[in-house]
């Protein structure tokens, strides 16, 4: 039962940051033609988040989850001319469910979801990202990367809807995880529901643990398994800082750091 | 001056044997050419000393320096002083290449490389090998050509400077202007620093320039002569042919002979399983 709900309205070029901890649920309402890039870092145990977009806006939500974080549901409307782009840094203890819904409701809307999360001793980390293409030329992407450890489960399900009036959209989901150790556990389930057949649709995914070839290359300039086993994996979640402002950017090279 | 001894080794992949007894020796100051046809172990020997993890040693002795190489790991090979370059270098997304050359050269040392001395000789490097410097910040091989693959790995053997460096076909996939410019950083390597080198090419051209001080031929996995540059002239212009005359022993490799047997009419089970004890 949500007690509270907070409104926040941007308009024109604004960044800004935000904390979730002291409230149930909030609206983030964008004006038309506006440029929002948001932070958050603090969150509440649930948390509910709704954006309503005007058109031809960018709204840019970077979420770095650092503490426990139990559920959290985000749904966004973007209207026509539109962007929406959902970056993704978790490496909390505990998030159970994270789902995000993406109406991708006006001509040539765009969204994109980047998501880099760790994995780690008993936790169990499941991703729901969805977008409806419900009209023409909406473009869709998800690019997830994962890594796995100790006895961890890491879970994402990629849903593309693309209805049957969105011709000419595209809808894109790439799922990369890596399973550190023997125990360690991944699950992708990439689903596209396509209604309509002039459309592009591509989904990847690989899970394994890391390549033999890649660790042998490494090893054989002098560098030890650890820190090659470590190399690789950095890899795999360090990319994801770029697209936050410097100070979390060095948060979170250095929450990487120790952890491998 | 440090040399590896190579003396009966017997290696396997995924229970096939490659190699039946090589018995080589190369010192630091040398440059040998290993010639062979192809698929007669040749890269199957370099990876077996570098420690492949998919290549089995099952017999015979590797020694570097006095020092047990088939009890060390891969890292610890390199550490000693083995380089190799690859033949197919590995494309790995994700780790940038700056982060992984600055990881083997501390790896090299004891105490970390300064940072104003790591770009010092990134950049010089680079220039060596006709590199642009801003692919040290690209994710390692990840989307290289050929030719800058294989310049990036004379790269890494600039920066870590071995006693032996490997050289498995350094030189294909590369165009003219390149084979010059990496035969340039090996000879400087043999010239300045005293790298031994074992070089694997099927071309003549490469050998033109590096001047190679001594030639093995490898033949289903063994070793069966070893002479000066004049035998790479000679199989340059003739070709492998002359070697079953003069050797008395097939150029063709085992495992075709024995399919050969192998006709409409044989069991090729029983063919097989007359060579296994």
């Amino acid at each position: 039962m949500l007690n509270k709900v907070t409104n926040y309205f941007y308009e024109g070029l604004s960044e800004a940051t935000v904390s979730l901890k002291f409230e149930d649920a909030v609206t983030f309402l964008v004006q038309d033609n506006s440029n929002v890039t948001l932070d958050i870092s603090e969150f509440n145990k649930n948390n509910e988040v709704v954006i309503v977009l005007g058109q031809n806006s960018i709204f840019n939500l970077r979420l770095l989850v650092l503490d426990n974080l139990k559920d959290f549901n985000v749904k966004v409307n973007v209207p026509r001319g539109s962007k929406f782009d959902l970056v993704i840094a978790d490496f909390s203890k505990d998030v159970e469910t994270f789902n995000a819904l993406v109406n991708l409701e006006g001509e040539s809307a765009e969204s994109n979801i980047h998501l880099a999360a760790l994995s780690k001793e008993n936790e169990k980390k499941k991703y729901s990202l969805s977008f409806d293409h419900k009209v023409g030329k909406t473009k869709s992407l998800i690019d997830a990367y994962g890594v796995s450890k100790d006895s961890s489960l890491f879970k994402i399900d990629g849903i593309s809807h693309v209805y049957p009036n969105a011709s000419k959209s595209d809808a894109t989901q790439k799922a990369r995880v890596i399973l550190f150790d023997k125990e360690s556990e991944a699950i992708a389930n990439p689903i596209l529901k396509i209604d309509n057949n002039d459309i592009k649709a591509q989904h990847a995914c690989a899970i394994g643990s890391l390549k033999e070839e890649h660790l042998y290359y490494l090893l054989s300039r002098g560098i030890e398994l650890k820190e090659a086993r470590n190399l690789i994996t950095l890899g795999y979640l360090l990319p994801i800082s770029k697209y936050f402002n410097e100070k979390d950017e060095e948060k979170i090279k250095e929450i990487i750091g120790g952890n491998f | 001056m440090k040399s590896l001894e190579i003396r009966n080794l017997h290696a396997e992949v995924e229970g096939k044997e490659i190699l039946k007894g090589v018995d080589l020796t190369l010192n630091e100051g040398e440059i040998l050419a290993l010639l062979g046809p192809n698929g007669h172990g040749k890269s199957t020997l370099l990876a077996a000393i570098m420690g492949n993890p998919r290549y089995l040693v099952t017999e015979g002795e590797i020694i570097f320096d006095g020092k047990d190489v088939l009890s060390m790991s891969v890292d610890e090979r390199s550490k000693a002083g083995l380089f190799l370059a690859f033949q197919n270098p590995s494309e790995i997304p994700g780790v940038v290449s700056a982060d992984f050359f600055k990881g083997a050269i501390n790896a090299h040392r004891n105490n970390k490389v300064k940072l104003f001395e790591f770009y010092r000789s990134l950049e010089n490097a680079c220039k060596e090998v006709n590199l642009p410097f801003d692919m040290v910040n690209r994710n390692l091989n990840d989307g290289f050509s050929g030719g800058e693959k294989k310049r990036n790995e004379i790269l890494q053997m600039i920066l870590l400077n071995p006693n032996i460096a490997m050289l498995d076909e350094i030189d294909s996939g590369l165009d003219v202007d390149a084979i010059n410019t990496v035969s340039q950083s090996i000879v400087k390597q043999f010239r300045e620093k005293n790298t031994g080198f074992l070089v694997i090419s099927h071309y003549a051209r490469l050998f033109d320039l590096i001047h190679p001080t001594k030639t093995a031929i490898m033949i289903n996995g063994r070793i069966i002569t070893v002479g000066d540059a004049s035998l790479i002239k000679k199989i340059d212009s003739e070709g492998y042919e002359w070697i079953e005359k003069e050797f008395g022993i097939s150029t063709k490799k085992e495992d075709d002979n024995q399919m050969n047997k192998v006709s409409i009419g044989v069991c090729a089970t029983k063919e097989v399983l007359k060579n296994v004890k």
